[in-house]
């Protein structure tokens, strides 16, 4: 089956986007295909290539991007959640004349038209949040 | 963009009350963008979520966006399905009176019946 | 800073041309900021300018071109109501271009 997720909570502030991230790992391990992750709301914040974590705890954001990079998985983060957030990638941040951008590969900004798209294409579509 | 034969049901849960989190005004523009797909749109206004279109609402002193009056549009927008659980409004006092857009409400069987006809749910 | 001069007072834009402070609207801004795209307002484009500050003031949001063209069938009727003619007034992109001469707030592009 071709799963899509949805994840409106940020890495550290609640379970659901950590849980996303196990859910997404474990269906990579079965027959099952997962094509994109949409970000919204507060999700947006995993894109952020800023995020410092201890050693000893996981690198929530570090994670998804190598999921992503090794199962050719769409990480999209919603262009208006982002903008307000302070999420910039490198054209927006010249778009809006900010001094940084600060999205990590292989997370890109988009609209909803995205979510919409996946959730047309997509067997199944599963929300993460709060 | 899909043709009404092939459009799908999607489900919109809005199950929080206004200005508590951001989610509002997101849900919403997801809302109108799945419809504006060809989609087959529903917002059920669940729980807390049926504060977000009662009447009278004015955030300004907070001060933050009026969500309430996006809801306005959605007919302007082809949503025209819109439902509440009788418990959400009976549980907090409220009637249909209450609600400033065209709404109806389902019993609890009715909400199970309406879950499973759907292809695509979101929750905001 | 890019800024337009009205009557003495200095109205500051962003990149693109649209208001910083939207409070800072009047007819002679919009007369201003559609001079910067080379449009000369006439009535008909009043028209929809007020229809879009209208619109904006009643559903808190500023329509993308479907429903804006949705809007004018409904209060303009239906020969304006069509993207032919919004594109008359305003080229290349009416929703866009209309709401930033009516003092409206820049779209974050979500579509």
């Amino acid at each position: 089956m071709n799963f899509a997720l949805h994840v409106t909570c940020s890495p550290y502030s609640h379970q659901g986007n950590l849980s996303a991230l196990n859910f997404a790992k474990a269906l990579l391990k079965t027959e099952h295909q997962l094509g994109r992750v949409f970000f919204s709301s507060d999700g947006v914040h995993t894109g952020c290539s800023l995020a410092v974590v201890p050693q000893d705890e996981i690198d929530i954001p570090a994670q998804w991007s190598e999921l992503a990079l090794q199962h050719n998985v769409e990480l999209i983060l919603c262009v208006s959640a982002c903008l307000k957030r302070g999420i910039l990638d490198k054209d927006e941040s010249i778009r809006y004349e900010k001094n940084a951008h600060n999205v990590s590969k292989p997370f890109v900004i988009s609209g909803l038209g995205q979510l919409a798209e996946a959730a047309i294409t997509s067997d199944r579509l599963v929300t993460f949040g709060v | 963009m899909t043709d009404s034969n092939t459009a799908l049901n999607f489900l919109f849960v809005f199950n929080k009350a206004p200005h508590s989190t951001p989610s509002t005004k997101e849900g919403l523009d997801a809302l109108l963008t799945a419809s504006a797909f060809g989609q087959n749109v529903t917002l059920l206004l669940l729980g807390d979520g049926v504060f977000q279109a009662i009447k009278s609402q004015d955030p300004s002193g907070l001060p933050t966006k009026n969500t309430a009056a996006i809801f306005q549009s959605l007919d302007m927008y082809g949503v025209e399905s819109i439902v509440t659980l009788d418990k959400s409004l009976q549980e907090r006092g409220l009637t249909l009176d209450d609600i400033s857009i065209p709404c109806s409400t389902l019993t609890p069987k009715e909400v199970k019946e309406l879950y499973s006809t759907q292809h695509k749910i979101f929750t905001f | 800073m890019r800024s337009i001069e009205i009557n003495g007072k200095t109205i500051p834009l962003d990149k693109e041309g649209y208001l910083e402070l939207l409070s800072d609207w009047d007819e002679e801004v919009a007369k201003q900021l559609a001079a910067n795209d080379a449009i000369s307002l006439t009535p008909a484009h009043w028209e929809v300018i007020y229809l879009l500050r209208d619109f904006h003031n009643e559903f808190e949001h500023a329509p993308a071109m479907r429903i804006l063209v949705k809007a004018a069938k409904k209060k303009l009727g239906d020969e304006k109501g069509t993207s032919i003619y919004l594109l008359g007034l305003f080229p290349d992109s009416p929703a866009k271009r209309a709401a930033k001469i009516a003092g409206l707030p820049r779209p974050t592009n979500c579509l």
